[in-house]
């Protein structure tokens, strides 16, 4: 018999997990294939352990799992998420802040600190345009507490509009409403992509505010507005997006849509021409 | 910011990036919670385990070490420990109910195995059983099962049938008359992403990161020191 080689043993070893009984009988097997295979795992500790990686997972489906389809149907139902839980999390987080010091919050204002370089300035400006008062939450004497966790997250979007700013290629572009307003702004550079806006009201709870990219050829979702206070944003990682570029052709546009069943996706409620 | 890995994301969390905090929410609360609901019994239990969990997350993420393990199973340490402790405050054990509802008879089925167990023997509590391990025994399984429960439902049924009645493939084929190559695929790709979702689930690691955020759990109803991994369930 022919020993088996690393490349076939992995293809037996995909074979034997479709099926457990097959592959609780490995050990006694008379199949040629199957004696070829444990001759291999026991001179290679790699398949040696990807067949017990398999093993362990078969052997947890099957205490899982009732004998029954019924039953076990009835066990893996999927449970729905309480659909309010999710504020809650937030909401204890931002509690969590208010009964520790706010060690991050420093963290974040020390790092601005430290980078006294003039574009800073013009980003804070350009932010505080935005964000209404929201800097002023950086004061962590005098600030109210609510305001703290909103603080951070405007500390993270100063942060990637340095970056964005910071960037020889960046780009700004304004948002506009439906009547052609002008309603905040969406800044990009080669690697990240940042959206603010204080015109969105916060949308009801079966709502969202979608992120799309538009080429002629059709749109996709790319995120979702999050708010901090007054100001809704939504920042990108472009680097990270394998297969997208901004054309000359590409729009970007916000809805107000259902969070279930999304179509039809709702009415636009900004928009900006990235080409222009 | 939606694509980043976890490990990305979790140190946005540390700089107290609150729309990176969002973002793990969404992508890790399901599961979360679907393994307590099963664990708990309590929807609303469940949900203030979910939250504690979050919440440790957004105070202690620069404590996160990816060698360690994925954020998911950070996040399901944390939740069992949290869990675990909740129950032996009030007293409770988990398995009772939940293995009640498992001891019904194989409803059989083309090719239905006649030699599998109506309940596992690992996960019938009996007197002698403490509560420690019965309560490992039974996370495992809450999460085994908020796993499948997360496959698409076609990823699903396969799965079920194929370990409830150890049905061959050509028998869940045939069962839904699918193509064998479909069933084939599904069943690959089900298998594939749980493996990844549960490796590391009894990793010693994963206890031992735990401990150091929520300290270990009382020894008292279990010989067995609390930052050792569970044993094998059978």
């Amino acid at each position: 018999m022919s020993a088996m080689d690393h490349g076939a043993a992995h293809e037996r070893i995909e074979e034997l997990v479709l099926e457990p009984i097959r592959l609780a009988a490995l050990a006694e097997s008379s199949e040629a294939p199957d004696i070829a295979l444990r001759e291999h795992i026991a001179t290679c500790p790699a398949c040696r352990a990807d067949l017990a990686g398999w093993e362990q997972l078969q052997h947890r489906l099957s205490v899982a799992l009732p004998g029954s389809v019924t039953a076990a149907r009835d066990a893996v139902e999927p449970v729905e998420l309480p659909p309010s839980l999710r504020a809650a999390v937030i909401a204890a987080a931002r509690e969590a802040d208010r009964a520790v010091a706010p060690t991050s919050i420093v963290r974040a204002r020390a790092r601005l600190l430290r980078r006294p370089r003039p574009a800073w300035l013009g980003i804070a400006a350009a932010v505080a345009v935005f964000a209404g008062s929201g800097l002023l939450t950086f004061d962590l004497v005098n600030q109210r507490s609510a305001a703290e966790a909103d603080a951070r997250v405007l500390a993270s979007t100063i942060a990637a509009i340095d970056r964005v700013l910071a960037a020889p290629d960046h780009r700004v572009v304004p948002l506009l409403d439906p009547a052609g307003v002008a309603s905040g702004s969406i800044s990009w550079s080669s690697q990240d992509l940042v959206v603010l806006t204080t015109a969105l009201e916060p949308p009801p709870a079966d709502q969202e505010y979608l992120c799309w990219l538009e080429e002629p050829n059709g749109r996709s979702v790319i995120g979702k507005m999050y708010f901090a206070g007054r100001t809704a944003y939504w920042i990108g990682s472009l680097d990270e997006w394998a297969t997208f570029r901004i054309g000359p052709d590409t729009r970007f546009s916000v809805t107000l849509s259902p969070i279930e069943g999304r179509r039809p996706y709702g009415p636009e409620v900004l928009s900006a021409d990235l080409g222009t | 910011m939606n694509e980043l890995d976890d490990a990305r994301l979790v140190a946005r969390i540390a700089d107290g990036d609150e729309a990176a905090f969002v973002i793990a929410y969404d992508r890790h609360a399901s599961y979360l919670f679907g393994s307590l609901v099963r664990f708990l019994g309590d929807r609303e239990a469940a949900s203030e385990v979910v939250q504690d969990a979050f919440v440790t997350l957004w105070r202690r993420a620069a404590q996160f070490d990816r060698a360690t393990g994925s954020l998911q199973t950070w996040l399901l340490a944390i939740a069992r420990h949290r869990a675990i402790d909740r129950l032996r405050a009030e007293g409770r054990r988990p398995i009772r109910n939940a293995i009640s509802l498992d001891a019904v008879e194989p409803d059989g089925g083309p090719g239905a195995s006649s030699s599998r167990p109506v309940v596992p023997p690992e996960l019938i509590a009996d007197a002698a059983t403490d509560a420690g391990t019965v309560a490992e025994r039974r996370w495992t399984q809450a999460v085994v099962r908020a796993g499948i429960a997360e496959l698409p439902d076609n990823e699903r049924e396969v799965i079920i049938l194929g370990y409830s009645l150890d049905l061959s493939q050509a028998q869940i084929a045939a069962r839904l008359e699918w193509p064998i190559g479909t069933v084939k695929s599904r069943t690959r790709r089900a298998l594939a992403q749980l493996r990844v979702q549960l490796a590391g689930m009894t990793d010693a690691s994963d206890f031992a990161a735990c401990d150091a955020l929520t300290g270990p759990i009382a020894t008292q109803a279990t010989d067995r020191p609390a930052n050792r991994p569970a044993r094998p369930d059978r």
